[in-house]
């Protein structure tokens, strides 16, 4: 049970991952708003281009740091579940041991 | 692009240029409009328009539409609810679960933060197009306009009145074109003044410790 949620919040984790590499490359570039033109639309454009810039930056951010969170979890379930099998197998020991079982 | 600016453009760019030309050497008449379009735009009637037939608002449409794609698979995105998991770590790993999924496809959640830049580069599309289908309507009516004629004319003429009616022709087209662009940057402002939903997004995190708590786990 524990080792296919683990693998599920990995395959949630390894999408994010993919979400980051696919969203970096999508800049079309400063020209595509208007950042090379003259005077007042060539400032606006600039600016529009940096909104821009700085949004892309803060998804791929985003994405990267939720997967790494993803994968953090991810480790914490299965080390939950490694602790969970040790400590049964320890109790049919101890009732093996016991003559109980 | 293949809209009516992309064919008007080439076109009407001798009349622009000699437009330009014809207000560069003699100026525009005093108090004329075009003087306060010319100092708010910072920019020429015939570089307006060779810079907005520039513009490519399919472009930034694309780049939307992917935007919009990573979009939707954010909202396919889910954490499993074992269900024969019971007890105090089953209840953790679901309040963990549940705020890791969150902030992906929650309210304010990575989703929409994509769904807003989206938004963004599409306001940014429909703006610049809109531009352009202004400009070109414009522009179709100065070319078709007895101003025209005078402003194309005006390297033949002799006579000083005629030169005179020439360069107000030029700046009442140069008028007509910096006009569009002026109305319009004002909108162009306001996308600019961009949503906060654009920032990155901090996530709220949970205490996940006793996950990892080998005594709160009971599998059923």
């Amino acid at each position: 049970m524990l080792r296919s949620t683990v693998a599920a919040i990995q395959t949630a984790a390894d999408e994010l991952t993919e979400a980051e590499q696919r969203l970096r490359p999508l800049d079309p570039g400063a020209a595509a708003f208007g950042a090379g033109a003259l005077g007042l639309l060539g400032d606006l454009g600039r600016e529009a281009y940096r909104q821009w810039q700085a949004a892309l930056d803060a998804r791929v951010r985003e994405a990267a740091e939720h997967a790494r969170r993803l994968r953090e979890f991810a480790g914490m379930v299965e080390r939950a579940g490694d602790a969970l099998g040790g400590a049964e197998a320890r109790a049919a020991q101890t009732q093996r041991e016991s003559g109980l079982s | 692009m293949s809209d009516a600016l992309a064919k008007l453009a080439p076109v009407a760019r001798p009349l622009l240029e000699q437009g330009d030309t014809l207000l560069a050497t003699h100026g525009a008449p005093p108090g004329h409009e075009i003087w306060r379009l010319l100092g708010a735009l910072g920019v020429t009637p015939a570089a307006l328009v060779a810079t907005v037939a520039e513009l490519e608002p399919d472009r930034l449409r694309a780049a939307a539409a992917r935007v919009r794609e990573q979009e939707r698979a954010y909202g396919r995105l889910g954490l499993p609810r074992p269900r024969a998991w019971e007890g105090a770590a089953a209840r953790q790993y679901a309040a963990v679960a549940q705020s890791l999924t969150a902030h992906v496809s929650g309210d304010d959640g990575l989703a929409n933060r994509l769904a807003a830049t989206a938004s963004y580069v599409d306001t940014w599309a429909e703006w610049q197009q809109r531009l352009r289908d202004e400009l070109a309507r414009a522009l179709a009516g100065v070319m078709s306009s007895a101003d025209a004629v005078a402003v194309l004319v005006a390297p033949a003429q002799a006579d000083p009145a005629a030169l005179t009616a020439a360069v107000a022709a030029a700046a009442r087209i140069g008028a007509a074109l910096l006009r569009v662009a002026h109305e319009l940057a004002q909108e162009c402002r306001d996308i600019v003044a961009a949503p906060s939903e654009m920032t990155q997004l901090t996530f709220r995190r949970v205490d996940a410790d006793r996950v990892g708590d080998e005594d709160a786990i009971r599998l059923s």
